[in-house]
């Protein structure tokens, strides 16, 4: 099977939050207590019981003064995921057949390395201090069904399917970059923008940090050698000169 | 028979020894993700309780030694010169060195290195006794 992703069209986003109400529908996700913030943006971030949400950009200029912009803020299911990368617990983050990156809340040991891994700010722990994020409905695509999101969406503005068939029509409807394309080794949510990513609140090009990068391909390497080392030395000096001289 | 460390030393030495083993093979579980050695811990969630509260009685541990050793690996005389000139004798079983107190320029450097580094030496080691001028212990 190819790799299969959603495809984000804020251009075609009425805002209408559908994905949310539907997203919580499926996973069970409790409602969340809210106020007037002096936005229909609701709830103000990810959470727990929040696994996507509509980001609201107003962007008022002469020749538009109600320019309004609906993006979907969710797990970017990484091709190169960070939290799946600096994660100590075997199994805890996954991924799946299709491509998504799932999570195992037994298998979680609650060290919330991933969220500081994460590029894009996603995981949240709950209150028992496991993880929780967007699992792309990994129970529901693994029956080859539509993630619960991009079913609900009335106008198209999320779509999902086979990765490289998407990024092909995003080519055939004039976007000639699209964003997630190649960052991080393909994201599984990519954005049709006509603008540039920053004015969408997204980053120009995300990347894991330097950190969790250095740890990975340079420290966790180290560790192996020296641990070789110290023991190839001791079968040294034992065969060489013997245990106690 | 010469007693060269006190009974709390000996102590915190080994309180070291062995929570720095549990820590490295549990660290190496997480890292590497062996199932073999979170079984053994019985189960990854119980190894991160384990490695963090050791984690705490070897920082704890490391901090009396290093305070411990301050005023001794502090002294640095021409002596331990002639003795890090000649790499300690390891390099030759021929090399004549100066006698040294209570631990050596070796043990010295690593103990001013240690707390900057994390890495653990252990200064509280000092196995070539034979040419060295023993004291009783202060603490």
């Amino acid at each position: 099977m190819g790799r299969m992703s959603l495809l984000v069209s804020p251009e075609l986003c009425i805002g209408c939050r559908g994905c949310q109400t539907a997203c919580k529908e499926w996973n069970q996700l409790e409602g969340e207590k809210t106020e007037n913030r002096g936005t229909t943006e609701n709830p103000p971030d990810l959470s727990t019981n929040t696994y996507n949400k509509i980001r609201y950009v107003e962007l008022p200029s002469e020749k538009n003064p109600a320019r309004l912009l609906f993006v979907s803020q969710r797990c970017m299911h990484c091709g190169d995921a960070g939290c799946m990368k600096i994660c100590p617990a075997p199994g805890a983050l996954f991924r799946t057949d299709e491509g998504a990156v799932a999570f195992d809340k037994d298998k979680c040991i609650g060290c919330r390395l991933c969220v500081t891994s994460c590029p894009f700010n996603v995981p949240r722990y709950d209150a028992d201090n496991k993880v929780s994020k967007c699992t792309l409905c990994a129970d529901r695509i693994s029956q080859g069904l539509t993630p619960s999101c991009a079913k609900t969406c009335p106008t198209g503005a999320l779509r999902y399917g086979d990765r490289d068939e998407l990024l092909g029509l995003a080519k055939k409807a004039g976007y000639t970059k699209v964003y997630g394309d190649k960052d991080l080794e393909g994201l599984g949510a990519m954005y049709a923008f006509t603008d540039a990513p920053v004015i969408y609140g997204m980053n120009d090009s995300p990347a894991i940090p330097e950190s969790v990068v250095f740890w990975n391909n340079v420290l966790k390497p180290l560790s192996y050698l020296g641990l070789a080392g110290v023991a190839a030395a001791a079968v040294f000096h034992y065969v060489a000169f013997g245990p106690k001289k | 028979m010469l007693k060269k460390v006190c009974s709390l030393e000996i102590l915190v030495h080994w309180t070291k020894a062995i929570s720095f083993f549990i820590l490295v093979i549990s660290g190496f579980g997480f890292m590497f993700h062996m199932e073999g050695v979170g079984s053994a811990f019985g189960g990854f969630n119980q190894m991160k309780t384990i490695h963090n509260w050791v984690g705490v009685v070897f920082a704890g541990a490391l901090f009396l030694t290093i305070f411990h050793y301050l005023p001794v690996a502090l002294k640095f005389t021409s002596d331990d010169v002639t003795w890090l000139t000649k790499a300690g004798g390891y390099l030759s079983k021929k090399a004549q060195l100066p006698p040294q107190d209570e631990i050596n320029a070796g043990q010295r450097c690593l103990s001013h290195y240690r707390p900057h580094s994390h890495l653990h030496g252990d200064t509280c080691q000092s196995r070539d006794t034979a040419d060295n001028d023993l004291r009783q212990c202060t603490c």
